[in-house]
């Protein structure tokens, strides 16, 4: 258990620091940046305490915000999608006895797909909206979701093809 | 008493999220007011170190273009001087615009607020409210600052409004930005009766501390009236690039504190 609690804390570390070192200085077209902190909140285990996932991908965004000058975006963001995130497994998942990790497995990859592109979507809403903080933007808050969900869903479907190919047991 | 107790152990989760929710809002409605963006910025000496060991990286692949720039610059100075026939050695008056180089560490161009960090700080007497410029024109205003960090406000950002005029004739408005394209920007209340054409260049105005007159900003691409037909509203593209700027200057106007304590006592009488 110890063990994981440092594995986790280090990729919150290291996936802050990708995030602003790197992925976002990558500006496709102008607008799309591949979100890959996202990773840790796909990857952080369910049956951690709630209010400790909570706190954690809130700290996540807010680390983000202090190198973008966004505010609370990220925070808002990050929020938004742990807290959703048991809601799109109950609703991809279903029939399943009870709520599980996020892995690839070769008998069901709709439903991670299903449940990733989901937590994105919610993500990037959030976070676009509360960057312009202008509903009169809303056709470029639209075309910068739905664009950067499609690249940060590849990049996700990656990461976890490369470091969740199985089940794991915390 | 036990039964509230009870309710928020029972919700805390949801509580939680609300509360998370909120500050969030909270500091995101305070980084969308001007000067109010105080606690989370790239200024602090974390973001800001890790900003400067990236760019030192980053920027040996540009010192080619860099060079050639300053190179550029150079020449063009040196003209100017010969043209005033002044021994470049022997200036010694105290000018009304002190510049510092800096280099940009940090940089954003896509948002609707777009912000730059700069690695001259209090250290190098940096401080809040001055103009930042490159050789090609303007840049931002300095907000917030640390001991060897500032953050600038781009002009490519919602708050930002400059003061700005037609090179040929005195007519001044204000130089906005409506978050569409990053090399082209608004410039608004100019008068209809100004004698305008495209291609027109556009200066800074000078009617602030900020800005001396005369920096270069950008060509007129097109205009047209507004509603009511008094003003124009006029589409500018910057001669500056403001998806790459690597190097800029920070100015100080060394009369900046006398020339508002000028104006505070007006507007006191007032």
């Amino acid at each position: 258990m110890r063990n994981s609690i440092f594995a986790y804390c280090f990729q919150f570390i290291i996936l802050i620091l990708f995030q602003v070192l790197v992925a976002n200085r990558i500006l496709l077209w102008g607008m799309i940046t591949p979100y890959v902190a996202l990773y840790f909140i796909v990857s952080l285990p369910v049956a951690i305490e709630k209010w400790i996932q909570l706190l954690a991908c809130f700290f996540l965004g807010l680390c983000i915000d202090f190198f973008e000058n966004s505010g609370g975006a990220n925070a808002a963001a990050c929020v938004v999608a742990i807290y959703l995130k048991p809601f799109f497994i109950r609703l991809f998942y279903q029939g399943e006895e009870s709520l599980r990790d996020l892995y690839l497995s070769k008998e069901r990859p709709l439903q991670l797909f299903g449940v990733l592109l989901a937590i994105i979507l919610c993500h990037h809403i959030v976070l676009y909206t509360f960057e312009f903080f202008d509903i009169s933007f809303w056709k470029i808050i639209i075309k910068y979701t739905l664009w950067n969900t499609v690249f940060t869903f590849i990049i996700l479907l990656l990461c976890i093809a490369i470091f969740r190919n199985k089940p794991r047991y915390v | 008493m036990q039964q509230i107790f009870d309710f928020l152990i029972r919700r805390r989760n949801p509580l939680l999220f609300l509360l998370l929710i909120l500050i969030s809002y909270a500091m995101t409605v305070q980084s969308h007011s001007y000067h109010r963006s105080k606690f989370i910025n790239s200024a602090s000496r974390i973001t800001g170190g890790l900003f400067e060991y990236q760019t030192d990286i980053a920027n040996y692949f540009k010192l080619k273009t860099y060079n050639q720039r300053l190179l550029e610059e150079n020449s063009k100075l040196k003209t100017l001087l010969s043209q005033f026939e002044i021994d470049s050695s022997s200036i010694s008056f105290k000018a009304p615009y002190n510049y510092t180089a800096a280099s940009v560490i940090n940089s954003t161009y896509h948002k609707s607020n777009n912000y730059l960090t700069i690695d001259a700080g209090i250290n190098d007497s940096i401080k809040p409210d001055m103009g930042v410029i490159t050789d090609k024109g303007i840049v931002g205003i300095v907000e917030n600052i640390s001991d060897n960090y500032a953050t600038v406000l781009s002009i490519l950002n919602n708050r930002s409004s400059i003061n700005a005029q037609l090179k040929k004739t005195n007519h001044f408005g204000s130089l906005k930005w409506n978050g569409k394209k990053p090399n082209i920007m608004q410039l608004q209340d100019i008068p209809r009766f100004a004698p305008i054409a495209i291609n027109d260049t556009i200066v800074t105005g000078g009617r602030s501390t900020i800005f001396p007159k005369g920096i270069p900003v950008g060509k007129i691409l097109n205009f047209n009236l507004d509603e009511n037909a008094n003003f124009y509203e006029i589409d500018v593209v910057l001669f500056n690039d403001m998806t790459d700027v690597g190097f800029v200057q920070v100015i100080k106007n060394e009369n900046a504190v006398e020339i508002k304590q000028l104006e505070s006592i007006h507007s006191n009488e007032k």
